[in-house]
């Protein structure tokens, strides 16, 4: 599990811009490294579907132009599972330093462990052209679709990932997605800021940097 | 048929799987499952029909989705879903002694602490599926397919609050032998049973092939049937196929019948060949089913602690005799209580004592809250504490886990106010050696109470192994006859009841100097008499340091593993501490926690509390912003520093308190995630920065509905409130809730911050104050208090 431990994408998410942590500083990261490797418990479902019987709504300008090329269209969603919540929890009683940086490291865990999972469905689909992973939340894609993403895949049954009243995804180290999958090589489109709803008010756009997205 | 008399029959066939047969039907991607029984009741029954000719003994009606959440805005309700299901489910049975069981499943929604749902919630869901089930005439109820014990611990109090039918529970465990939410099946049947539950076991999630160890645990820790209903192995991910055909299955259900499994039937994949392959089987397996393991144990969800050594009950959260303590319930201190618990459970705690009594506050209350809290940051067993059988029952009730009762004594009224609870919620009970007359004075007195506790308690049917004894310590500077008297009774009824002890060990030492070596000395003579649960301070080093020894000496740690691993670190660390020295600023900043509460002890000598805070602690603080602001440092360091100023202040706090002398409070603000936000580490690191700048803060958690964070700054007379948001979709709330503090709290000023605010969207929804940062919010609340 420890392929999917970060530290440059850990330092990233807690604002460090390229600088190195302090002495007292890198000790609670390994730590913390340590203690996501013991209680993450990542999993991943995903079922590919023709694009016209995609229980997903996908007209929107934003999303269609995402997905254009695409017959085949893959919803997925994977999660570390509660463990991690449940730590991130009882560190904030106690030690709020380590709770922010095991907050950190779980998203970078998670982005990297679902750039395995990318893998892994290319490697399902070798014929096919994958897109990128395209969120709920993201521009002209609805938060509500987790609804139907959550529901299409079963996640709670499949891998014990449930919506809140919200619509937020429980437990919160989670994700959904949607990717296409085409014949014809994609049109290598921009992942980044562009297309990320946040650009308004990120604070790594404020200084100048991004998240790597 | 009734169930009873099934239960009679050597196995017992189930089912198989349900939407594969549908499928075979012509049941297409774009029907609703749930609505199947409405859209194709002859394919239903025909289903069940087609079970039943496979040998089945009891079939499952199709109410697996007829939960109220699949069911909003289908035009019909689950209610009505569950009275066609299990109409048809009887039409196909008719004229066989088949059963028909109401089918329950999770209901999909993820219940506190990680998900939003609260217990009660489920609670209330599941009674009127029960409801339901009984009225439409389920012959018994079938919970299956659940990964949070909870959940199913919320079903299973439904079903038997509201109907008299047999219940059967099952899980989906992981090849790691947990479930999603990191059940093991030790801990799962040892709460259901307790429950009362009639079989348990597991279904779905793994083919047979790899079930084996966890049938082996389900049957090791438990006495009643085990269920197995497995997938036909593992899904492929592209084609949706299963593994494993019916003669293979059938090949890996044959060892598991063999080793006692008495239920059986299949899941997904599953079809009528697969139950007929198993209904042979039974015809021809002789089982012989491994023995229930009878040591006694208490468990959390996730947790099993086994009671065949000596283990550790922290006796902290009780608020007798620490002012502070008394404080933090009075003003709903949650997280000072929290911390009591996680320290406990970190210097070697294995079960927390919860003892919330102050006659001022609504002890049934805060009971539920603390246990819901506590349970969320820790994973020990929890013994609840209170005189009141209310207040017990409440907390029972809650407690996700195989909980101990302390506690019922030799009194009749104790005796019929309290087993019962033992026994409806399958707790673990100590029995007091006292009744109406006192405490006796000698061993063989104590012995008898002990005896007539045990007896009142089996006659109800409370296992044996669920009730512990305590022999109570007496006060040796009083009562010094009494002390050899108490290690006398402890010694009988280990021996003569086999029952394991419970000891109160501080009380020994009242009145005496030198309390610690008397407190440990005379847990080493208790534990020599037999004692198995101490109660104890395990924050005090050397009385975990005795059980740590004992267990070395009597070959209980095996290896000496556990106390080596306890202690090898400690020469190296005890040098590099007394090597150092250094400023109360350089050990804030370095997130030196010992030192920094060292050094705050040494100045409050000659400096005052005021003097340290404003002198020392804030201007450090503020150094260490500045650095923060200017990207000198980073946020990890912002919030070390923040939270080891936290220490200095809770040792001022402390001095403050036992001199009697009025708290510091720089101004008393409440924080909140507003309503349908669960994102709280923004809110946490602001409130761990505001608290070690001295401010007083009321933290009301996450999904705060707007009345609620109104009607506490009104009891309050708060004048700051900071509130966080993490997602666009819930700015909404935010919005909200300012305007309603306007109405109802005029002069109440608001802050906002999180991930998605940003100034102009604060000015726009009225915030008097916009917080970029964790820093920015006390410069904030720094300026506002003045």
């Amino acid at each position: 599990m420890n392929k999917y431990i970060d530290r440059e994408l850990t330092l990233c998410y807690l604002g460090y811009r390229g600088n190195k942590p302090s002495g007292e500083i890198l000790p609670l990261i390994e730590d913390c490294e340590k203690i996501l490797q013991k209680c993450a418990s990542p999993k991943r479902a995903f079922q590919v579907y023709d694009r016209a019987l995609c229980p997903v709504d996908t007209d929107s300008e934003k999303l269609r132009s995402h997905l254009d090329g695409c017959d085949q269209l893959i919803l997925f969603a994977s999660t570390l599972g509660g463990g991690v919540d449940g730590m991130i929890r009882r560190l904030s009683v106690t030690d709020m330093a380590r709770a922010v940086i095991l907050d950190a490291s779980a998203n970078a865990f998670l982005e990297r462990y679902c750039e395995d999972c990318d893998k892994e469905i290319s490697m399902l689909f070798e014929q096919k052209h994958l897109t990128w992973r395209y969120s709920p939340g993201y521009d002209g894609f609805s938060i509500e679709s987790q609804r139907d993403i959550i529901k299409a895949l079963d996640t709670p049954k499949k891998i014990g990932l449930s919506l809140s009243e919200g619509l937020m995804l429980t437990p919160q180290k989670s994700t959904t997605a949607i990717i296409g999958l085409s014949d014809n090589i994609l049109p290598k489109k921009r992942t980044g800021c562009a297309v990320c709803n946040m650009k308004e008010t990120c604070n790594f756009r404020k200084e100048g940097s991004h998240c790597g997205f | 048929m009734d169930f009873k008399t099934l239960l009679q029959k050597r196995f017992i066939v189930l089912d198989g799987g349900f939407g594969t047969e549908l499928i075979k039907r012509g049941f297409g991607a774009d029907e609703r499952a749930e609505l199947s029984s409405f859209t194709r009741p002859k394919d239903v029954v025909a289903i069940h029909r087609s079970y039943i000719d496979s040998g089945c003994d009891i079939i499952n009606a199709n109410t697996f989705n007829a939960t109220p959440f699949k069911f909003e805005n289908s035009g019909y309700s689950f209610e009505d879903s569950i009275k066609k299901g299990i109409e048809l489910a009887k039409e196909a049975a008719d004229g066989t002694d088949v059963l028909v069981a109401l089918d329950v499943p999770p209901l999909g929604r993820l219940l506190e602490p990680t998900g939003d749902f609260t217990f009660e919630e489920a609670y209330d869901t599941y009674c009127k599926i029960m409801a339901a089930g009984r009225d439409a005439g389920a012959d018994l109820i079938s919970l299956e397919t659940f990964s949070d014990i909870y959940e199913l611990r919320a079903a299973v109090l439904a079903a038997k609050d509201k109907t008299d039918l047999p219940v059967t529970a099952t899980l989906t465990f992981e090849e790691n032998g947990r479930t999603f939410t990191g059940c093991s099946a030790a801990c799962a049947v040892r709460i259901l049973e307790g429950l009362g539950v009639d079989a348990v076991g597991t279904n779905c999630g793994l083919g047979p092939d790899l079930l084996a160890p966890i049938v082996d645990e389900l049957l090791k820790n438990t006495k009643l049937p085990v269920i197995v209903k497995p997938n036909a192995g593992l899904p492929d991910p592209v084609s949706g196929r299963f593994s494993i055909g019916a003669k293979e299955f059938a090949e890996y259900m044959k060892p598991l019948m063999e080793k006692g499994v008495k239920f059986v039937g299949g899941c997904c994949g599953t079809s009528p060949e697969f139950i007929k392959g198993l209904k042979s089987l039974t015809e021809i397996i002789q089982p012989n089913r491994i023995a229930f393991d009878g040591t006694p144990c208490a468990c959390s969800g996730t947790k099993l602690v086994k009671i065949n050594e000596p283990r550790i009950i922290g006796e902290r959260i009780n608020p007798t005799g620490k002012k502070l303590f008394k404080e933090a319930l009075r003003s709903c201190d949650t997280n000072y209580i929290l911390k009591q618990a996680i320290e406990q459970v970190s210097a070697g705690a294995d079960i927390l004592d919860i003892n919330v009594g102050l006659p001022e506050i609504d002890e049934k209350a805060m009971m539920v809250r603390i246990v819901k809290a506590v349970q969320a940051v820790t994973d020990v067993p929890l013994q609840l504490d209170s005189t009141n059988p209310e207040v017990l029952e409440a907390g029972l009730r809650v407690c996700n886990g195989k909980a101990i009762i302390n506690s019922v004594n030799g009194e009749e009224n104790s005796l019929s106010e309290i087993l019962p609870l033992v026994k409806k919620y399958g707790a673990c009970v100590v029995g007091l050696t006292l009744d109406e007359n006192g405490i006796p004075k000698k061993a063989d007195e104590r012995f008898a109470i002990a005896e007539k506790i045990l007896g009142r308690a089996l006659s109800l049917g409370i296992p044996k192994e669920d009730v512990f004894i305590d022999c109570l310590t007496l006060t040796a500077s009083v009562e010094q006859e009494a002390v050899k008297e108490t290690l006398k009774a402890v010694k009988m009824v280990t021996e003569k009841l086999q029952l394991k002890t419970v000891l109160g060990v501080s009380n020994i030492s009242f009145g005496l100097p030198n309390r610690e070596l008397i407190n440990h000395t005379f847990l080493t003579l208790a534990l020599q008499n037999g004692l198995t649960l101490p109660i104890i301070n395990p924050n005090v080093a050397s009385m975990v340091g005795v059980v740590r020894a004992y267990k070395v000496l009597y070959g209980i740690d095996k290896s000496s593993k556990d106390f080596v691993e306890a202690y090898s670190g400690d020469s190296a660390s005890a040098k590099a501490q007394t090597a150092r020295e250094i400023t109360l600023e350089y050990a804030i900043s370095s997130g030196l926690r010992e030192d920094a509460s060292r050094i705050t002890g040494e100045l409050l000598a000659d400096h005052s509390a005021e003097d340290i805070i404003n002198k020392r602690l804030i201007p450090c603080l503020d150094d260490i912003g500045t650095k923060f602001e200017s990207g000198k440092l980073f946020l990890p360091q912002l919030i070390l520093a923040a939270d080891t100023a936290g220490v200095c202040f809770d040792v001022i706090k402390a001095r403050l308190s036992s001199e009697k002398k009025p708290q510091q409070s720089k101004g008393c603000i409440i924080l909140a995630t507003v309503k349908g936000d669960i994102h709280d580490i923004g809110k946490n690191i602001v409130r761990t920065v505001l608290e070690n700048y001295g401010f007083e803060v009321i933290d009301l958690g996450k999904d705060v509905p707007e009345e609620k964070i109104v009607s506490v700054a009104i009891e309050r007379d708060i004048r700051l409130v900071g509130l966080s948001a993490l997602m666009t979709t819930t700015l909404g709330a935010m919005e909200n809730t300012i305007r309603l503090l306007r109405e109802k709290k005029p002069d109440c000023k608001v802050m906002v911050g999180g991930a998605v605010v940003t100034e102009d969207y604060a000015q726009s929804i009225g915030a008097d104050f916009y917080a970029k940062d964790a820093k920015a919010s006390a410069d904030i609340a720094k300026a506002f208090f003045g």
